[in-house]
């Protein structure tokens, strides 16, 4: 057990252990890193706006087809409507 | 009945101390928690369990506990003091997370980091009460609110302190919806708590698919200690939004976390054994940990109040509080008192950001930390 250990306790320990210089450093480690990220994130739809323009995902692909991107809304709308029609023709 | 005597003293009644009758019975307290209030099932049932698997006494020449050597607890512990369980945890965490909510609105990451002021905050705490910087690390890390990161942590820089950092994480991540609101209400006033936030954006496969990358690079470069926390967390996320590896991600994120989860929590349960367990040390490890967390908490939900006074869309800070990794828990607090304020207002989604950047910020922490003070 280390408690009250050869190093001391209170401020003393705080000081001798670097505790002060460790939580500023490390907290501005995180912010610091987790900044990028977010910074990169933020940058990343202006980044693949470029590329889409040589490299265009699945979904434009199929646009250009000619093939429509429909909604799930729109899929769904469409199919209360067949039914409707249905049960609609066949009373 | 000389030969009865002599079997008789090497039962586990002859053997029996206060101290393992306690710790079985704490550990049957932790079984009818999870049982009966829900509280972490998945962890805090094979811990309990563990608990009383761990103080059933034995004689000396038996190896049965986890602390024996040969023994097969010893054997399976062996993932837990080597660190071997905690990276892959992050594997399955990171296969069965979304990051949408983060890439779709990056500035809430910071809440993250505002978060892990727990973390050193207690560090300084623990010097003050005389433990030494490593010990003190490993307690200061049970703020992150990530079992996982925290028996990582302790196991590179204080493995004798595993059992309590553990037992001290995992039952304050159960005990989020207890120890979160009282520090949510205190820093809030009703008019923040009311605050709407603004839907966030569809995100696209591609970016989904460049973050886990970008994100591994940036904090495996500056913090190399992270790489085998953050390495295996966007590892299993990359398998996920990759949509090529489907059966990977779903067993990473279904059989592989459950396998682990089970050796890890019944042998951490098992390492709480009364001789080493019941000490004034994890008594104040315990205390420690809840202060830990309450500042946690509280870092998460005033930087954004600071966030406010700078910004034009403005964030309600209760989801601050979702800083601390315990995903999904603090992110669920912060949806449940949001909604008890107006029932239409959904944050759980606003509130997931925080949370998931918490979980990489605790682990930058973690891995800063033994990169200092590895010996």
């Amino acid at each position: 057990m280390h408690i009250l250990s050869d190093m001391g306790h209170g401020w003393h320990n705080i000081i001798n252990a670097n505790g002060i210089s460790i939580t500023i450093v490390g907290m501005l480690l995180v912010f610091f890193s987790l900044s990028i990220i977010s910074l990169i994130i933020a940058s990343m739809p202006h980044f693949l706006k470029i590329v889409e323009r040589y490299f265009p995902e699945e979904e434009e692909e199929f646009a250009k087809k000619g093939v429509k991107a429909v909604s799930e809304t729109e899929v769904v709308a469409a199919i209360s409507a067949a039914l409707c029609h249905n049960m609609k023709s066949s009373n | 009945m000389e030969f009865f005597i002599e079997f008789f003293k090497t039962t586990g009644f002859y053997l029996m101390t206060p101290g393992n009758l306690m710790m079985i019975i704490i550990g049957l307290v932790f079984i009818g928690l999870a049982i009966i209030k829900h509280y972490e099932p998945l962890l805090l049932l094979p811990i309990g369990f563990g608990m009383i698997v761990g103080n059933i006494p034995s004689i000396a020449s038996m190896p049965l506990g986890v602390y024996d050597a040969g023994s097969v607890l010893n054997y399976i512990y062996f993932g837990v003091t080597q660190g071997i369980f905690p990276p892959l945890i992050f594997l399955g965490i990171g296969a069965m997370t979304d990051f949408s909510t983060m890439l779709s609105n990056p500035k809430l990451i910071l809440l993250g980091a505002a978060a892990q002021i727990g973390i050193f905050l207690t560090l300084i705490g623990a010097l003050y009460l005389g433990f030494t910087p490593q010990e003190a690390s490993s307690i200061g890390i049970i703020g992150g609110a990530d079992g996982p990161t925290a028996i990582f942590l302790t196991a590179k820089l204080a493995p004798h302190l595993l059992g309590s950092v553990a037992i001290a994480a995992y039952s304050y991540m159960a005990l989020v919806p207890v120890i979160q609101p009282p520090v949510m209400y205190l820093l809030t006033t009703k008019k923040e708590r009311l605050i709407r936030m603004k839907p966030s954006r569809t995100v696209s496969k591609r970016e989904k698919i460049l973050f886990p990358i970008i994100a591994f690079l940036v904090s495996a470069l500056i913090v190399p200690g992270s790489l085998s926390l953050i390495g295996m967390l966007f590892f299993g996320n990359l398998l996920k939004e990759s949509f090529v590896t489907e059966r990977l991600a779903q067993t990473a994120r279904t059989a592989l976390i459950d396998i682990v989860t089970i050796l890890l929590g019944l042998t951490v349960g098992a390492s709480t054994q009364a001789q080493t367990f019941l000490t004034k040390q994890s008594i104040l490890i315990f205390a420690l940990g809840a202060v830990s967390f309450a500042i946690a908490t509280a870092g998460g939900v005033l930087f954004a109040k600071i966030m406010n006074l700078f910004i034009k869309d403005k964030i309600n800070p209760l989801i601050g509080a979702a800083g601390v990794s315990a995903v999904p828990d603090s992110a669920r607090v912060a949806q449940i008192i949001g909604q008890k304020e107006d029932p239409h207002n959904h944050l759980l989604m606003h509130a997931m950001a925080p949370n998931v950047a918490g979980v990489v910020g605790s682990a930058i922490a973690a891995g800063f930390l033994w990169s200092l003070l590895v010996k």
